[in-house]
This record gives C-alpha cells, sequence and structure tokens, in this order.
C-alpha cells in the first residue's frame, strides 16, 4: 500500500462542448413533467397514486386476456366472443379512471413550479414561455396517452398471440392501430384542457384536483337537468360526454353512447368536436396569458 | 474601460405609481460587481430587466452586446441567475433539480448529471446531494442555488442578495465561494443592501437609490480619499478656524475631525496648526472611506 496520499481540487471545470436545441430544452422539460406525475426519482409514497390507478386500469385487460385464454382452453372461445369487451368498451371501463388520472395528473404538472417558485428557474433560462407551457402539455399527453394505451395494448396484444395468427391479427385489425390512439387522445383533448385550466389558479395540487372532480360532477348534473326542462343545448355542458360521444364515433359503435345526455338529446357528434377544440383553444389561450404574467 | 458586458441606456421602469429605475445609465467591465442599494433600491429590477425577465418602460438593456429585451434566450444562455428567494421543488433531489437545470442551460443530458456532481461537491452538497431540496437548512438552499446558477458555465452570473438569510459561517463560506467565481473565468453581478460583504468580495460597484444611479466606478477609486482623520484631546474649535482659515475642509463629529485640503499637504497643515493652537492631540491618520461613507453622503446629498 502506498504511504503517499494526495487531494486533488477538481475545481471548476467549464463546458466548452456544444449546447443543445430548445427542443432538447422542451424535451428535458417534458421529460421532467413524466417523472412528476409517475412519482419517478420521488419517494415512494409519490408513487402510489399513479401506480395505483395504472394497475387498476390494467388489471381487467390482463383478467381479460386470462379469460379468453381459458375459454379457449375449453374450446368456449367462440361462444362467448361477445360477452368479451372490445377496445371501444374497455375505453368506457377505463373513462372515470382516466378522468381521476388526469384530476392527478395535471395539477402535478404546473402548481408545484409555481407555488414554489421554480418559474423564476424557468425564466432564467433560455427557453420561452410557450416552451414550457408545450412541454408540460406534451408530459400530460404523454402519461395520458400510455395510462390509456397500456391496458389497450394488453388487449390487442393478447388478442394477436391467441389468434395464432399474429400478422393475420395485425393485418385483419389494422383499423384499430389509428383508432385506439384517437380514443385516447379525444379523452385527453377532452379533459386536459379545463384540468390545466383550474391548475393554472390552484395553490394546491389536492385542491385543483378536488376543484376539477367536482367541476366535472356538477357540469354533468346541470347539463342533464338544463337539458330536460329548459333546452337541449345545454347538454353541451357535459365535458365528459363529449370525449364518450367521439369514442364512440371513432369505434364506429352507437351503443357505447347509450345514456349519453348529448346522444339523447340529438347534440351531432360534429358539436362535440367543435366543443373539444374550443376548450383546448380557450385552455391554451388562458394558460399562455396567465404564465407570460408570472413567468 | 475595457469592453463592457453591461450596458444600459436611460433606463426606466415603474411598478404602478411606483418607479423602480430613473434614467440609469450603465457601463460595467468584466469582473466583480456589487451591485449596492437598500431595500428597494431597484437591485433586483435592474437584474430581471439584464435577463430580459421583465421589460423596460423605456431605455435599453445589453449584455455581452445583445439586447436583452430583443434577444433575452440569446443573453440567457450567457448569463447564470441566483435569485432571492427559494426556486426549489422541495420533492426532489439537489443532484436531481441541480442537474436538471444544466439540462434547461442548454447542456446534454448525460453532461448535465456529471457537471451536477462536480458543481455540488464544489459548493460544499457533496454529501447531501441525494437528499431532498425541501430538507435543506437555509445555508444549504443558497448554496443549492449557487449551484444551479453556476452549472451550465455561464459567462457571467447574476447573484441577487445570495448571503441573505445566512449565520455569520455561512455567510464568510458564500463569500468565499462568490470570490472564487471569478478564477473560474465568469464575471459576477452581486447584489446586497450589506456593503461590508461588497467591499469584501468585488472590484467594481454600483451604486443604487431609490431606482436611480449614484455610482458606477472602481471601488478602489470610490475608496480613495485625501482626507485625514484628527482625534483631538480638547475643544477643537481653535484648531478648526486655524485649519479653515489656511484653506482646509473640516467636517467634524465631536472631537473628531476630517480634514481635506487641495493644495498641500494636510499633515504638515495639521502639526503646524496643532502647534500653534496648543491643541491636545489624541490621534492622527489618512481616513479610510468605506462605501457606507460614501453611501451615506450620496444619499444625504440626493435628498
Amino acid at each position: 500500500m502506498s504511504s503517499e496520499g494526495a487531494i486533488f481540487d477538481l475545481d471548476y471545470r467549464r463546458y466548452e462542448g456544444e449546447r443543445t436545441s430548445r427542443a432538447k430544452i422542451r424535451w428535458a422539460i417534458m421529460r421532467d413533467g413524466f417523472r412528476k406525475v409517475l412519482g419517478l426519482r420521488r419517494k415512494a409514497r409519490r408513487k402510489i397514486l399513479p401506480w395505483g390507478l395504472i394497475i387498476i386500469a390494467v388489471l381487467p385487460a390482463i383478467a381479460i386476456v386470462g379469460f379468453q385464454v381459458f375459454t379457449k382452453g375449453l374450446g368456449a372461445d367462440e361462444l362467448l366472443e361477445d360477452l368479451i369487451p372490445g377496445h371501444a368498451d374497455y375505453f368506457g371501463l377505463t373513462f372515470q379512471l382516466t378522468f381521476l388520472f388526469v384530476a392527478v395528473a395535471a395539477p402535478e404538472l404546473l402548481v408545484p413550479d409555481r407555488v414554489s417558485n421554480v418559474l423564476t428557474v424557468y425564466a432564467s433560462r433560455p427557453l420561452t414561455v410557450a416552451d414550457y407551457l408545450i412541454a408540460r402539455v406534451g408530459a400530460l399527453l404523454l402519461v395520458v396517452l400510455a395510462f390509456t394505451l397500456l391496458p389497450q395494448v394488453v388487449i390487442y396484444l393478447g388478442g394477436a398471440v391467441l389468434s395464432g395468427d399474429l400478422v393475420g391479427h395485425v393485418t385483419g385489425n389494422l383499423d384499430l392501430l389509428w383508432k385506439i390512439p384517437a380514443g385516447a387522445l379525444a379523452v385527453f383533448a377532452t379533459q386536459a384542457g379545463v384540468a390545466f385550466m383550474i391548475s393554472t389558479f390552484a395553490k394546491r395540487r389536492g385542491a385543483a384536483a378536488g376543484i376539477y372532480i367536482a367541476f366535472a360532477i356538477i357540469s354533468a348534473g346541470v347539463a342533464f337537468g338544463l337539458a330536460e326542462n329548459v333546452n337541449r343545448w345545454f347538454a353541451v355542458i357535459d365535458l365528459q360526454a363529449h370525449a364518450i360521444v367521439l369514442i364512440a364515433e371513432i369505434f364506429n359503435d352507437p351503443d357505447f353512447t347509450g345514456g349519453n345526455v348529448l346522444t339523447e338529446n340529438g347534440i351531432s357528434p360534429w358539436v362535440s368536436l367543435l366543443a373539444v377544440i374550443a376548450i383546448a383553444a380557450v385552455a391554451a389561450g388562458l394558460l399562455y396569458r396567465r404564465y407570460r404574467r408570472i413567468m | 474601460m475595457a469592453d463592457p458586458i453591461i450596458t444600459t441606456a436611460a433606463l426606466n421602469m415603474s411598478f404602478g405609481s411606483v418607479q423602480a429605475l430613473q434614467d440609469v445609465d450603465l457601463q460595467v467591465p468584466a469582473g466583480r460587481i456589487g451591485l449596492v442599494g437598500a431595500n428597494g433600491a431597484g437591485k433586483s429590477t435592474l437584474i430581471k430587466i439584464l435577463l430580459g425577465m421583465l421589460t423596460p418602460d423605456s431605455g435599453t438593456s445589453e449584455v455581452y452586446g445583445t439586447s436583452a429585451q430583443r434577444h433575452p434566450l440569446a443573453v440567457r444562455s450567457r448569463v447564470g441567475y441566483m435569485p432571492e428567494g427559494d426556486c426549489f421543488p422541495p420533492d426532489q433531489t439537489a443532484a436531481d433539480f441541480v442537474s436538471y437545470t444544466a439540462e434547461l442551460g442548454g447542456l446534454p443530458a448525460s453532461e448535465s448529471r456529471q457537471r451536477a456532481s462536480e458543481v455540488l461537491t464544489l459548493v460544499g452538497l457533496a454529501e447531501e446531494r441525494f437528499r431532498n431540496l425541501g430538507e435543506f437548512s437555509t445555508g444549504m438552499k443558497q448554496r443549492a442555488k449557487l449551484a444551479q446558477a453556476i452549472v451550465h458555465s455561464p459567462e457571467l452570473v447574476l447573484l441577487d442578495e445570495p448571503a441573505s438569510g445566512l449565520d455569520p459561517d455561512g455567510r464568510e463560506d458564500m463569500l468565499n465561494l462568490i470570490n472564487r467565481l471569478g478564477s473560474f473565468g465568469m464575471s459576477v453581478v452581486f447584489s446586497s443592501h450589506v456593503l461590508g460583504d461588497i467591499e469584501r468580495t468585488c472590484d467594481w460597484v454600483v451604486m443604487l437609490n431609490e431606482g436611480r444611479l449614484l455610482r458606477n466606478e472602481p471601488l478602489a477609486a470610490i475608496r480613495a480619499s485625501n482626507a485625514v482623520r484628527v482625534v483631538l484631546l480638547d475643544d477643537p474649535a481653535p484648531a478648526v478656524a486655524a485649519l479653515e482659515a489656511r484653506g482646509a475642509t473640516v467636517a467634524i463629529k465631536d472631537r473628531m475631525l476630517d480634514v481635506e485640503l487641495i493644495d498641500g499637504d494636510p499633515f504638515v497643515l495639521i502639526r503646524d496648526v496643532l502647534a500653534e493652537t496648543r491643541v491636545g492631540l489624541r490621534s492622527l491618520g489618512s481616513k479610510q472611506t468605506t462605501l457606507e461613507d460614501v453611501y451615506l453622503a450620496e444619499e444625504e446629498f440626493s435628498g
């Protein structure tokens, strides 16, 4: 063993390499948002809620595939085919879970940065308000897509493997490759706008989630009551109903909208599409205006 | 002056009825620059304008020759900023957050992780870098804030009250760190209302009061003084009269006199006057002008 030791003061090493583009910086913010929402690189208790919801959303899909394996083993798969939920049905099954997931995720992306004054750090870096907001919205889109697509992928792959003809299953269901992401996008577009608008002003994550949930429940009740008693066009107030209508249109499955306030009042699916676009536009404008002021 | 790194011209900024900056014209060279002024003097406003975070009502500001108003992103890519208040997500570790801010400054992800570790070691947080920022003490938070300000290798660092809220040991460490930044090839703008801190760390002083620029010059020029400080044992009146009769300017506080003479040696004059008037002498020496003297004098002068 050497008896001589030395202490090296590494001092400060300047970075002389290339600087990354703004697109890379946006990606870094998006990745940070993704981690925030899922509680990655955070303490265990921050993971409970998001991962709990993900597990609850995926478990039925695994059960469905398991059931398919079981019925195939019994040779009763074709007999029981109608009992097994399809992709559109699964959107309905996980719709309220996605709603809860967005209620938790959107405030997580905006509230802490604002309340803890981290926005000052963003404002001192070479990025714009739009860069920050686009990256945060992108992060929510990414997690909501992952949340809604994961069980759909389980069902899709399960079906493909069980069919015994992987290529045949894929080519026979090519339309699902756009319908499933489009359905997930419809859910995201309907829910994210309002959730972000509330998160822009709330001082606590829990409060933002609570207000969003309360808003959705109350707006559905108000829409139903006013459409029944005053004018059918009040049905458009029920924002969640628009997502159901759009999914039904995408999957061409009219049964999916059973009991939907919009369908029952004869509101066209095009109105739902316009309503979703309008919410997204208003939310984007409000967010930008608010963050221009505070960032 | 060599090429200035900061230039402002006729800078005006107001918040409602409060005039935060009034016609501020600045040219500041590279180095360690002290931004001095009482609370509300306009220091933070000036820093935020230089970063392009605030748009002035009128006037221009440039950092390294680039307009902070027209090209704020270009300015920010060369500048680091340590805000006065907290700016941390409490549920993130120091290593994760500083690494993330390096990426926000334009460093690749792989390099950011390595540099965050190095910079946190430099500011004395090597042991604590995997602790959540919410568990940090005030002193540790100040160090972490400095780390995020320098992690992306800026050429200029704007430090807004970096020693605020620190105990004497913490303050000492922070001032030593700021002193070291110059040797890393960084210029520093150090805002503080504690004049002694500026005197210890800076070589150029920008002095603001109620949004107006009082001084903008090297610290050495501010401290230079021709005055002689005399402390007398007896009634100073006869000596003062004799000094003034021979053209000296005398400022009196009890038995302490500050004597300035434009032509001639003030020490010789004082020796002669004291001998003539037979006034007893306790002490005699060159007067050390402090920033505090200058600040108080300027404040009194400006009203």
